[in-house]
């Protein structure tokens, strides 16, 4: 059996996730920006004017409650779905330039979008090498080191759609990660993955940032996001309400406290006093 | 020790009759076994006593076949080895001693009883040839040795195919292989052994040379005044090398297998896909392939595929149109369902993961190809059998080339209008991986695009009907018309078709991703 363990782990991943360091200026230079993005479906608005500001090398958060636009939001980003207005740029360019979203140096995981699980859990790792131009070599080696890293090497040779749903998150993050891209968008990576395995991932994740890769992620755990991230956004009904470095967007308080601050949820407890008195 | 081991054979022996319906399925088959092995020994035997030539081939060749059986019967009837030399891996033994001691417990087996039997009945025969006997019995035990040896490799064999993934299928050929042999042996007793008599002698003396045959036909070389002791020395040979054979296998079960490294895991893991050259087009038609070959669905559109020729000859025949004309139907309309039916609607069929595609950027026409390939070939296949029986049932030779129009317009005009259509008006179908007559969970519009769809191949096939039609009845050179009316068009509308779908793959994208999540 192969080690499994974080050290090994790192030490595999370096040959994988080595985007070139960031650009030599003064101050970090800025990965992503997200300006006026809108989309509504119907009569429902939900992405209002977002803005948005990442710089390379950090890991950028986005919490919210469920339905606060965050998936629409990284979709949008990701090429997945059309923005109805607003702007966004990658390194300085624009991602949807044409009818047709330029993602070519990002690497996506998006939420609950089903993947080829008919393949093997190698042979959906080869997929996604192949679709991004990787030869057969290249993606041999990055598979390997990457199954370790997941700690995915027994499973391998089973059918994705045999996985749980954490492995399956680990092979599609995996997938996501094996053409090494600078920027990684990340919808809900560790919903369902085990505590062990959410380690190993922000461990891999924190070294890829260090060498100057750039790591957007949603979620709606606040302790994760406060623990991991070094700038954050906080949306709710489709619009940012904070957002920045972490230390100034918390201002002393923890994220949970802040965020229920801003979007306040407090009254909601109220009127629920039927679900004290017991039927029998 | 081998003491030891003896009695956990008698053991694992006892063990079968602990259930009674292990106990009678263990003694039944025992008993049938018996009495089917002496049997046949007992007319083979009855050969010599009856003075009758043919003994000694039938000898030789029933006797290789024997040992066929002994080494084929394991190795499909094999569950998991008794007494496998990695149990014994933790208590102090040799390799060398192991293999020199599990085969001595092989004395205890059903099958040394039976090889003892038969052996012994079929040697009776040479009772009455001097000198004979004393050969007999030695090849005798050497061809004991000889088969238990081979009854240990097959069930190693055996249990060895268990494990692999593709294990079965060799089983069951192995299995055919074995109803073979074991009809081989029965036949002559049954039928008249005179009969048979003039094949079974070259036969015979075949396989007296080889290996299987060589032990079994010594005393017959001294019965015919020959000199007994090359063969047993090729017996011997043989018995020495399958004991080599056999103790590298224990010594490699007892020094372990390392683990795989992870290099071989992950090519392990990549199945079929390692033959797969690298680029996005190739890793997209391994896909699509794969899909093919593993979803229910599409097995139920190449289910349908035999039908259609049936139907058409049973109409044909009650409609009591002659032949010649509807051998022009199959194969065109096999290939509308293959190139059409199949294809029209493959994002919706194929919408697993649109979004990595998307994402990835890749080529609208990269993707369109992909997909269009593995059904192209199963065309190209049908083609080049579907047309010469075609011309076969149509009583014609020229029917070829007509029929090579009409299909290649109906396999290129589906493929080409499908990649284009369903890139842009994809409808709900079945979610990948249902069973193949689910209906989808979500409709919408389609039948529209779907008729229009249909109506366009049925355009792309009109020259070459046309061009069909006239040759009925004009002759001349409007086969070849038909030919290249129908290839033509069909190779304008597929590099057509597969460019606007392409196009229209790339600037749907998001469209298409919305698309395979709401569906």
């Amino acid at each position: 059996m192969l080690d499994p363990t974080i050290a090994v782990a790192e030490s595999v991943l370096d040959g994988v996730l080595t985007p070139a360091a960031g650009d030599a200026e003064a101050g970090p230079a800025v990965a992503l920006t997200v300006r006026g993005l809108t989309k509504s479906f119907g009569s429902v608005h939900a992405v209002k004017s977002v803005d948005l500001t990442v710089h390379a090398g950090k890991f950028f958060g986005i919490v919210g409650p469920n339905g606060a636009g965050k998936t629409t939001t990284l979709s949008m980003i990701t090429g997945l779905l059309r923005p109805d207005s607003g702007a966004i740029e990658v390194r300085g360019a624009e991602v949807w330039a044409g009818r047709r979203a330029r993602t070519d140096g990002m690497g996506v995981l998006p939420d609950r979008l089903r993947l080829f699980d008919r393949l093997t859990g190698a042979q959906l790792l080869h997929y996604a090498g192949s679709l991004r131009g990787l030869d057969r070599a290249t993606i041999a080696h990055r598979s390997r080191d990457l199954a370790i890293a997941f700690g995915l090497t027994a499973s391998l040779s089973r059918p994705v759609s045999d996985y749980s749903v954490g492995m399956t998150k680990k092979i599609a993050l995996a997938s996501a990660m094996i053409h090494a891209p600078r920027l990684l968008v990340l919808d809900e990576p560790f919903e369902s993955v085990d505590p062990v395995s959410t380690a190993a991932i922000i461990r891999i994740l924190r070294r890829f940032a260090a060498a100057g890769g750039t790591v957007v992620l949603s979620s709606h755990s606040m302790d994760l996001i406060e623990r991991v991230c070094d700038e954050v956004a906080i949306i709710a009904a489709g619009s940012v309400l904070a957002s920045g470095p972490m230390r100034e967007v918390l201002g002393g308080m923890s994220l949970e406290d802040r965020f229920v601050e801003l979007a306040g949820g407090a009254g909601a407890v109220e009127g629920m006093e039927w679900l004290q008195s017991f039927s029998g | 020790m081998v003491a030891e081991l003896l009695r956990l054979r008698i053991t694992l022996l006892g063990n079968r009759l602990r259930t009674p319906r292990g106990a009678i399925a263990s003694i039944a088959t025992a008993l049938v076994s018996v009495v089917v092995v002496a049997a046949v020994a007992a007319q083979i035997a009855g050969l010599a006593r009856a003075n009758d030539w043919i003994f000694r081939p039938a000898v030789t060749t029933a006797g290789a076949l024997v040992l066929l059986i002994a080494l084929l019967l394991p190795v499909v009837t094999a569950r998991d080895e008794s007494l496998h030399a990695r149990g014994f891996v933790g208590y102090g033994l040799t390799p060398g001693f192991l293999a020199l001691a599990l085969p001595l417990t092989d004395l205890l087996s059903l099958p040394a009883v039976l090889l003892v039997l038969y052996t012994v009945i079929v040697s009776s025969g040479w009772a009455a040839v001097p000198g004979a006997v004393g050969v007999a019995i030695i090849a005798g035990i050497l061809l004991l040795v000889l088969g238990l040896q081979l009854v240990r490799l097959g069930s190693t064999l055996g249990a060895w195919l268990i494990r692999r993934e593709h294990g079965a299928p060799v089983r069951v050929a192995v299995a055919v292989v074995l109803l073979a042999a074991a009809a081989l042996l029965l036949a002559p007793p049954l039928a008249d052994p005179r009969y048979l008599g003039a094949a079974l002698v070259p036969v015979g003396d075949l396989l007296a040379v080889t290996p299987f045959g060589a032990l079994w036909d010594a005393p017959g070389r001294v019965a015919d005044g020959g000199s007994p002791w090359g063969v047993i020395l090729i017996g011997l040979g043989v018995v020495a090398v399958l004991g080599l054979v056999w103790w590298l296998i224990i010594e490699r079960e007892f020094h372990g297998r390392r683990a795989p490294r992870s290099e071989e895991v992950v090519d392990d893991a990549l199945g079929a896909f390692r033959f797969v050259p690298s680029g996005r087009l190739a890793a997209i038609t391994a896909r699509s392939a794969a899909y093919w070959v593993r979803d229910p669905r599409y097995r139920v559109s190449l289910i349908v595929l035999p039908v259609i020729p049936l139907v058409t000859f049973v109409a044909g025949v009650v409609g009591k149109v002659p032949a010649e004309y509807f051998a022009l139907v199959p194969v065109p309309a096999m290939l509308i369902v293959l190139g059409w039916a199949t294809m029209h609607n493959d994002v919706a069929f194929d919408s697993s993961a649109v979004w990595s595609h998307v994402v990835a950027g890749v080529r609208g026409v990269w993707d369109r190809l992909g997909r269009a390939i593995p059904p192209f070939v199963i065309g190209v296949v049908l083609l080049a059998v579907g047309v010469p029986l075609s011309a076969l049932a149509g009583g014609d030779a020229g029917l070829v080339l007509p029929l090579i129009g009409l299909g290649s317009a109906a396999l290129l005009g589906g493929i080409g209008i499908s990649s284009a259509v369903s890139a842009r008006f994809p409808y709900a179908a079945p979610p990948p991986g249902a069973q193949g007559f689910e209906a989808p969970s979500s409709s919408g519009s389609g039948a529209g695009a779907q008729t229009l769809s249909f109506a366009a191949v049925l355009v792309v096939l009109a020259p070459a009907v046309v061009a069909t039609v006239l040759w009925f009845q004009q002759g001349g050179p409007w086969d070849l018309v038909a030919l290249v009316a129908g290839l033509g068009a069909g190779v304008l509308v597929a590099a057509v078709g597969i460019w606007v779908g392409g196009r229209s793959f790339e600037r749907r994208g998001p469209e298409l991703v919305a698309f395979s999540v709401r569906n």
